[in-house]
């Protein structure tokens, strides 16, 4: 900005080195050591190994162990992690879904991505201490899990995808639910968006470069903020006869994700909406046995994170060869390291909740 | 005054600290409850703090390795004195002050710089990260809080002629000083928030270092600081009514109730605000006071300078 | 007045010494481990007490000066309504100096953080 420098650099300063997390109010789960040149961050380096589960060999243990391993991949989106898998087995069968079924799929991903999108939006106005918004977003959130609840059971129990289809018909009241969440979501609205101090402190905020995400392998919000069109959805027969168009943000910074995010959540319950009305009639689920098929099959979905995806190998036998799962979120914390160099400590917390990273999902 | 004297107004001065530092923390989580729309019981918030205390008392008083103890016990013992020597000049009603010194005014800026220094100390004596930090965050505020409170208050001895601070409440019985140098009061009161480290701008205790100059401060030393920090924030509303409000004067009312309740209608107003407000980094404070605050105290020096001359006359 | 100033000594006094008894009447904690800092949950492997640099420099330079000129503003506000015009013009003069101060300051960057 201005062309005589400030005489600092004949003074000689030390830089601070701390840990930052797992063990912290804002970061858990991942563990960064940070350089610090005053307050201002000059290097960041991330350790990772917090919330490595195994998944992966744990699911070369039978079917359904995998199948119920899928959906505990990123716990904060069981049914995208459900869905890729059952994608997976579905394609080894070359199995075909019902109308039906596909719809609801769609609604109960949908609907998880709204729950999951309000409660980072609670978490990121939590961490800006915009205390109406968070409680705002915190209780969208609650009436969204509940109307999940009454599609998939108490979260950590849900699995409700299942290779071939869905476990169940969508109850009669949830569509009310639904539509109860989407009314207060349209009365909250305001109440949501950014008043202007939070907008200074989130502006050019952990900016992502679209190039640059691109080629680390970021999706979803992170990469839609950038203003790259990529998103699953819009590659698929029912997102398409539903009318869905990705939203697309511009800036790639903190603040165009948390618009990006207001907006998704109103699109993934409309969408979800739909998807439950005029339902065409038909099976929910028909059986795909994995048992007696042989081959390499991969299955996708667009999880609330980022695009999910499965990996199945098998000879045909009682057990998968191999499994692997992949989600956004380890090239997002890859990012990171990037994002927070020149970003005040102040902002660290916001840098890195604003990229949503699920560590379980980025470790397996 | 003689030594019984003293010793019933150190005492009741005591008293009057204990229980305006309970009402402190009670008003603080009013405050935070109406600025998020959260239903309140003002019982449960009544007890909290009470409960708090109970807990702050037995817990044991952890001091780090390391630590520099000279340091970590300096920073409770100066916090205290600092309040306790603020609460002496406060005067409550006609003739209810411990010391009404012909320097009031500016005996509590000087005071008001050491309370910085107890923090630092926490912070830096703790030897760890994120007290070190939010140590260099505590003095920040040092620089972003002094000038603009010290030119807001200057206001009212323009008009009272006089730094006493019992001279300064008399001289508003016909107008307050609030109404006619609005300014002024409110580059008071969000000098105010910036030094009894009030949101949005508690940073130096913030979530991000995990309690910052706090963070590894715990037990009954605990309890001295987080009370001195809440005390602190009464007397420096008390002292914003007694400045800008009519500290005493009001109908009816006996006097100390009514600098109480404007004191508690301050109090509230700026828990309210601030817990509405998103946390501000020392830049962002800093930057706040010196290009929108200290500008704004130079207007209100100006009007106030007219205005007082065309009344005079002069 | 002294009399006045030797209550406050006893304020001091007295703040002094609650606070160091209640600080020798706590319960110390023994246990090695809880004394280690607060650093996230790792232990602390890095030097703390750093020659750390202060951004804000400049501004507690400027500081410095504001707040010495804040002292001499309070004689002023005293006599400020005896004297009236001149002292009135006489502030006006010290604020017009002042606020170029600022303005220079501010120009300069002082009140922008370096990046």
């Amino acid at each position: 900005m201005h062309a005589r420098q400030a005489p600092t650099r004949e003074m000689a300063t030390e830089d601070l080195v701390t840990w930052f997390g797992p063990e912290h109010p804002a970061v858990s789960g991942l563990r960064l050591q940070l350089t610090l040149d005053g307050e201002q961050v000059s290097a960041a380096e991330i350790e990772l190994g917090y919330r490595h589960r195994g998944l992966e060999k744990l699911a070369e243990r039978g079917w359904e162990q995998a199948a119920a391993i899928a959906s505990q991949v990123d716990p904060r989106a069981p049914h995208a992690g459900a869905a890729a898998y059952a994608r997976a087995v579905e394609a080894l069968a070359k199995a075909e879904l019902s109308g039906r079924a596909a719809r609801l799929r769609v609604a109960i991903l949908e609907l998880e991505r709204a729950a999951s999108h309000l409660a980072w939006l609670a978490n990121l106005a939590r961490l800006l201490e915009a205390r109406p918004a968070a409680r705002l977003a915190g209780h969208l959130y609650r009436r969204a899990s509940t109307a999940l609840a009454l599609l998939a059971g108490a979260p950590g129990a849900q699995r409700w995808i299942v290779p071939g289809g869905v476990a169940a018909d969508a109850p009669a009241d949830l569509l009310r639910a639904l539509s109860g969440v989407l009314d207060a979501l349209r009365g909250a609205l305001d109440g949501l968006r950014m008043d202007r101090l939070a907008e200074r402190r989130l502006n050019g905020l952990a900016l992502v470069d679209g190039g640059r995400a691109l080629e680390m392998g970021a999706a979803g919000p992170v990469l839609r903020a950038t203003g790259v069109p990529h998103d699953l959805r819009t590659s698929s027969e029912v997102y398409r006869a539903l009318g869905f168009e990705p939203v697309l943000g511009s800036g790639g910074d903190a603040r165009a994700r948390y618009s990006l995010h207001v907006a998704e959540v109103g699109q993934a319950l409309t969408l979800a909406q739909r998807a439950l009305t005029d339902l065409p009639r038909g099976a929910v689920a028909e059986k795909v046995p994995a048992i007696g098929v042989a081959g390499l099959a991969r299955g996708h979905a667009e999880g609330p994170r980022g695009e999910l995806s499965a990996t199945v190998l098998t000879d045909g036998g009682e057990r998968p060869l191999r499994v692997a799962f992949r989600g956004p979120s380890l090239a997002h914390a890859g990012l990171l390291s990037e994002l927070l160099v020149g970003s005040m400590l102040a902002d660290v917390p916001l840098a890195v909740a604003s990229l949503d990273l699920s560590m379980e999902e980025a470790e397996r | 005054m003689d030594p019984g004297a003293a010793l019933v107004g150190l005492f009741g001065t005591l008293a009057v600290l204990v229980v305006a530092t309970w009402l402190a923390a009670v008003l603080d989580g009013l405050g935070r409850a109406l600025a998020v729309h959260q239903p309140v019981g003002l019982a449960a918030l009544a007890a909290a703090p009470l409960a708090r205390l109970g807990r702050l008392v037995r817990r044991a008083d952890v001091i780090p390795a390391n630590a520099d103890g000279g340091l970590l016990w300096s920073a409770p013992v100066m916090a205290v004195a600092v309040v306790l020597l603020l609460a002496g000049v406060v005067p409550l009603g006609p003739g209810l002050v411990i010391a009404d010194l012909n320097i009031g005014l500016f005996y509590v800026i000087v005071l008001l710089a050491p309370f910085v220094v107890a923090l630092m100390n926490a912070g830096w004596g703790a030897n760890a990260k994120y007290g070190v930090l939010g140590a260099f965050r505590a003095a920040g505020h040092l620089l972003a809080y002094e000038v603009p409170f010290g030119f807001a208050a200057i206001g009212a001895p323009m008009a009272a002629e006089s730094l006493s601070l019992v001279k300064i409440v008399e001289g508003q019985d016909r107008l307050w000083y609030g109404v006619w140098q609005p300014v002024g009061f409110a580059i008071y009161l969000v000098s105010a928030a910036i030094i009894t480290y009030r949101p949005p701008f508690d940073l130096p205790a913030a979530d991000d270092l995990g309690g910052g100059v706090l963070a590894d401060v715990s037990g009954p030393r605990y309890l001295l600081l987080r009370g001195s920090m809440l005390a602190l924030w009464v007397l420096v509303s008390a002292l914003g009514a007694v400045l800008f409000l009519g500290g005493w004067l009001g109908p009816l009312l006996p006097g100390p109730v009514w600098l109480v309740l404007k004191t508690a209608a301050l109090m509230l107003a700026m828990s309210w605000v601030g817990y509405r407000l998103p946390r501000l980094r020392v830049d962002q404070m800093l930057g706040l006071s010196w290009k929108v605050l200290l500008p704004g105290t130079f207007l209100h020096i100006a009007i106030t300078g007219v205005v007082i001359l065309l009344q005079t006359g002069g | 007045m002294s009399d006045n100033y030797a209550v406050l000594a006893t304020f001091l006094l007295a703040g002094v010494a609650l606070a160091m008894l209640v600080l020798a009447l706590a319960r110390k904690q023994e246990a090695p481990k809880a004394a280690e800092p607060f650093e996230s949950g790792s232990p602390s492997e890095h030097k703390t007490w750093v020659q750390f640099r202060v951004r804000y420099f400049l501004i507690a330079l400027v500081f410095v000066a504001f707040d010495m000129e804040m002292v001499y503003m309070f004689p002023w506000a005293v006599v400020f309504k005896r004297v009236g015009l001149v002292a009135f013009m006489d502030m006006f003069v010290f604020i017009a100096v002042l606020a170029v101060a600022i303005a220079y300051a501010w120009k300069e960057g002082a009140f922008e953080w370096e990046r």
